[in-house]
This record gives C-alpha cells, sequence and structure tokens, in this order.
C-alpha cells in the first residue's frame, strides 16, 4: 500500500506538487494522468525517494519512506521509465538481474527468475544473451518491465514506460501489462499523459494540474461526473468512445433481437466501442448478439449502446 | 559491435610485425648495422656502441610504465573527482592546472628538478607525470559525461549505489574513450621519454643525443627507430 500525505515539493521556489494526498491500496494500479508539468513524475518519483519532498510524509506498507536508506527502498519497489534506461555493455540477462544481484540472491536462483520473467514479459529464452542494441523497442521495453519486476517487489512505479513505442506495439504491451497486472496484483502507480492507455489500464485515474489533483476515481466516475471544465475538456468528446471500450456486451440488458437471418452479429464479450463501429459499418440501428454456443441471445440497438452505457458500474 | 566494446582499431596482425621488428631491432645488432649501412653509407659509425640496445629498452620501458601508471592513478583520480559532486565546484581550476602541466617544456621541468632530485630518472618521471595527467584526466571526465543519464538514472532507481553506479555502469561505459586517453598518454610519453637521457635517465634518447653530439645520423637513427615502433605497438595494442 502507498500513501501520500499532503506532500509538496518546490524547485526553485516553484511549487511542482502541491499538497497532495493520495492513497494505493495493495493490489490496485492507480494511473497519475495530466498534462506535462502537472507535477506527476514528481509525486511518482517522491515515492522511491528518486527526490525527496519539502513537506508532507509518503509511507509505503505503513513505513515513511523517509526512514528507509533510499538505495534500499529502491531495491524493493519496481522502477520502469519511459527511456527504459536498459545497460547497453550488460546482455538482458544481466539486465534482468540488477535488483537480484544488488539483493545478494544465489546464482541459480538468478538464472531461473530470468527465465521465468522472459517468459512472463514474451521473449523467448535465446534473448537473454542478447545486448540491449540488439532489441526492437518493444522488445527493450518488455526487458525494462522484467527488469522492474525482477525481485518481485510488491509495488510498481512506472513513467510512460510504453511512450517511446509505435502506437501498435504501445496497444500490445498495454494490453499484455494490463493481464500481467491481473495475474500479479502487484500495487502498481502508473504515470501517463496518455488518455487513451489510462482508461485501457486504470481502474482508478487520478488527474492531476498544477501540482494538485483534480479528481480521483475511476474512467466511469470522471466521465460521468466531471468535477470541473478541466476534467471535460481534458478528457474531449472522446471520452465516451474511449469509456464504451471498456465495457462488454454482457454488461447491458439485451433486448429483441432483429428480424431475418441476416442481421451484423456481435458475441457477448465484444466491447460496446466494437459494437458501436459494427453498426456504424453496416449502416444499421440494431445488431443480433450471439452467446457462447453461437446462438442469437438478444439483440441491442443503438439507443441502448449510447445510454446504458451511463448506468453500467 | 556496438559503440561500448572498446579496441576495434585493435589490430593483432600489425602488433605481432611491430614487435617482431622492434626485437629484431634491440637485439640483433648485425642486422642493424647491415641496415643502417644502406641507409648511411657515409658514416663513421653506424651504432650506438658503448652500451646494448636491450639496455635502453629496459630503462626506456621502465620510464614509460611508471610514468604511465602514475599518470593513470592521478588523471582517474582528477577525473573521477572533478565529476563527483564534491569536486565539480574544482572542474575549472584543475582542468587548468592540468592543461598548463602539459603547456611547460619537459625539458624545462627535467633541469630544473635535477638540484632536488637528482641525476637519473627521478626527474625525467616528474617530468612526464605532469606531461602527461592531463590527456587521462581530460578523457575521464569526457567519457563519465558521455554516460547516457538514463542508464545512471535506471541504476539509481532500482537501488544501485553511487559507487556500484560508478563501478558497474559509468567507469564501464566511459572505458572505450578512457582507454583513449591513455593510448594517447603512452604514445607522447615514449616520444618524451627519450628526452630523459639529458639527466642521465638512460633511455632511447641515449644514441639520439650520443648521435646529435656527433653529428652522426645513423645513431641518431639507431635509436629513434625503436622509440618509434615501441610508440606504434602501444597504439595498437591498446
Amino acid at each position: 500500500m502507498i500513501e501520500l500525505r499532503n506532500v509538496t515539493k518546490a524547485y526553485n521556489g516553484a511549487v511542482v506538487v502541491d499538497d497532495v494526498s493520495l492513497t494505493v491500496g495493495r493490489g490496485e494500479l492507480a494511473i497519475l494522468l495530466g498534462p506535462s508539468g502537472c507535477g506527476k513524475t514528481t509525486t511518482l518519483r517522491a515515492i522511491n525517494r528518486m527526490l525527496d519532498i519539502d513537506a508532507g510524509e509518503v509511507l509505503v506498507d505503513g513505513v515513511s519512506v523517509a526512514t528507509r536508506s533510499p538505495d534500499e527502498l529502491r531495491r524493493h519497489i519496481g522502477y520502469a521509465i519511459q527511456s527504459v534506461g536498459l545497460f547497453p555493455h550488460m546482455s538482458v540477462h544481466r539486465n534482468i538481474a540488477t535488483v537480484p544481484r544488488l539483493l545478494g540472491w544465489e546464482r541459480i536462483r538468478i538464472d531461473e527468475r530470468v527465465a521465468e520473467l522472459l517468459e512472463l514479459v514474451g521473449l523467448a529464452p535465446s534473448h537473454a544473451d542478447k545486448k540491449p542494441a540488439e532489441l526492437s523497442g518493444g522488445e527493450a521495453q518488455r526487458v525494462g518491465v522484467a527488469r522492474a519486476l525482477a525481485a518481485d517487489p510488491p509495488v510498481l512505479l512506472m513513467d510512460e514506460p510504453f511512450g517511446a513505442l509505435d502506437p501498435l506495439n504501445r496497444e500490445r504491451l498495454q494490453r499484455e501489462f494490463a493481464e500481467l497486472h491481473r495475474r500479479l496484483g502487484k500495487t502498481v502507480v502508473f504515470v501517463t499523459h496518455d488518455i487513451e492507455e489510462a482508461v485501457l489500464l486504470g481502474d482508478r485515474i487520478v488527474l492531476m494540474r498544477d501540482g494538485r489533483i483534480v479528481q480521483d476515481g475511476s474512467p466511469e466516475d470522471l466521465w460521468r461526473a466531471p468535477a470541473c471544465d478541466f476534467v471535460r475538456d481534458f478528457f474531449g468528446d472522446e471520452f465516451g468512445l474511449r469509456i464504451l471500450s471498456r465495457h462488454r456486451v454482457a454488461d447491458l440488458p439485451l433486448g429483441e433481437a432483429p428480424e431475418g437471418d441476416d442481421a451484423p452479429r456481435v458475441r457477448l464479450h465484444t466491447n460496446l466501442r466494437d459494437t458501436l463501429a459494427r453498426m456504424v459499418t453496416e449502416s444499421t440501428s440494431h445488431v443480433a448478439v450471439l452467446d457462447d454456443t453461437d446462438a442469437v441471445c438478444g439483440g441491442l440497438t443503438f439507443g441502448d449502446v449510447v445510454t446504458g452505457v451511463r448506468e453500467t458500474r | 559491435m556496438s559503440a561500448y566494446e572498446p579496441g576495434i582499431r585493435r589490430s593483432w596482425p600489425a602488433v605481432a610485425g611491430l614487435t617482431l621488428a622492434l626485437a629484431f631491432w634491440v637485439l640483433y645488432e648485425p642486422g642493424v648495422s647491415a641496415v643502417l649501412g644502406m641507409l648511411f653509407p657515409d658514416a663513421d659509425t653506424l651504432v650506438y656502441e658503448r652500451s646494448p640496445m636491450s639496455r635502453f629498452a629496459a630503462e626506456h620501458l621502465a620510464l614509460v610504465m611508471q610514468a604511465g601508471a602514475i599518470s593513470v592513478a592521478i588523471g582517474v583520480a582528477a577525473g573521477l573527482l572533478v565529476v563527483s559532486p564534491l569536486g565539480r565546484p574544482f572542474r575549472e581550476v584543475i582542468s587548468r592546472i592540468a592543461a598548463f602541466g602539459q603547456a611547460v617544456p619537459s625539458v624545462a621541468i627535467m633541469a630544473l628538478a635535477v638540484p632536488a632530485l637528482g641525476y637519473g630518472s627521478r626527474p625525467v618521471l616528474l617530468a612526464l607525470v605532469i606531461f602527461s595527467v592531463l590527456p587521462v584526466m581530460l578523457n575521464v571526465v569526457a567519457g563519465l559525461d558521455g554516460v547516457p543519464a538514463d542508464v545512471v538514472e535506471a541504476g539509481k532507481g532500482m537501488g544501485m549505489s553511487r559507487s556500484q553506479r560508478l563501478r558497474q555502469l559509468e567507469i564501464p561505459l566511459a572505458m572505450p574513450v578512457i582507454m583513449t586517453g591513455i593510448r594517447t598518454m603512452l604514445v607522447i610519453l615514449i616520444s618524451a621519454a627519450t628526452l630523459g637521457a639529458v639527466v642521465g635517465a638512460g633511455g632511447f634518447g641515449v644514441p639520439i643525443m650520443s648521435g646529435i653530439g656527433s653529428f652522426n645520423n645513423a645513431v641518431i637513427v639507431h635509436g629513434a627507430v625503436p622509440a618509434i615502433l615501441l610508440a606504434l605497438i602501444v597504439d595498437q595494442a591498446l
């Protein structure tokens, strides 16, 4: 669990983080989102003492980080940054083994852990002996994530870890990371300025502006009840479409199936954004829904989709 | 393959060839006489005869290796100091002192140091070290400055201590540049060490000075060639 209490940080008299309080529960993935210069990275770096705060307190699992040595603290908190910062003179194996080595693990245990992590992030075992210069951007980011996870830290800090990737790779890694988070149950604080990424990954979005938290809640909360015009403007009209992508056909009460056999069909697990796209593509406002046995189990209209999502959890 | 693998320019066949040539020149005087005889048919003396070349080679190597070791120690220490948070304020001052050291003529330092240190290798070592610290230090600084900031940042973020970052990240990544400095330093040392003969430190400078004194170009070349070969070997091998 991570707890920030009234954290304030100023550089040369300019306050970049202003009285921020935030609690991230065990196993939760919280997105720090906001325009550049809003203080999200500074807030993140206060957690593992990459910088020291001027006022307030940061607690990790109930212990104030100020009472721990920075090096020792950081060895127990995973940290991944946008530029990855892989060590260019070391093999992938050696890069991933960084924190386990610092913690004095035995060689056999390290080798096993590296093999396990390569598989976890979707890299072939043969990557272990490669140098970072031989990796693609996506592979390097995967190694960066594996390195951050190496000593199995309960807490993970990520600063735009997929920011430097092309859109295709970025989305793939985002989805894989979301899945990884579900499986591993780490407490994650994830900094991004990318709304799409925030909505895709986050069950909880902490929107920041000028060093302060503007609103803190689920993407649905921020969409349905924006705290102020800034929230509405920041997310824009696209926000509704992005919310649709978080929900599936099964989340809505189904209506009558359309008449006839040639109506477009979607499945129960199809997300609502894709369902809407299907309606637009097929120029129809009514689709049939198939269950897992490919039998028609109901229908969904354009109206169901655009109004129904307001009521879903 | 990558920029972080030093020694791209190293050529072992060249090193082997040059080493053979040096061994020939130092150890096989009849052969050297024959070569110099072809180059200087009118010379009355072809080689320096009062001492064997192997002695000068040993003296020269000893001078260069001692001065080089001291220079590396001081240059690396000074370079690490001025990039550390503690020494950063002194960066400008220390760089200027090192630059001044290279500007002062070595021969003058040797001569001026003789009253205090006596004849022999000690004044020469002093002059050579003062002369050669700068390239080592500058390259240590340049090498460390060139280490990508995000690499060091990542190391810090994973809990590497200041000295672990230095030993495991910064120094290895700066090594190619540092080695360039050491190579440059050794090459100029090998050449500068010939001046040691002026104050009785021996080395390849002895035949060169003797040849200058007796207006005998063959003897000058007899001493100059092994110094050149040694410098080329060091340049290729490091």
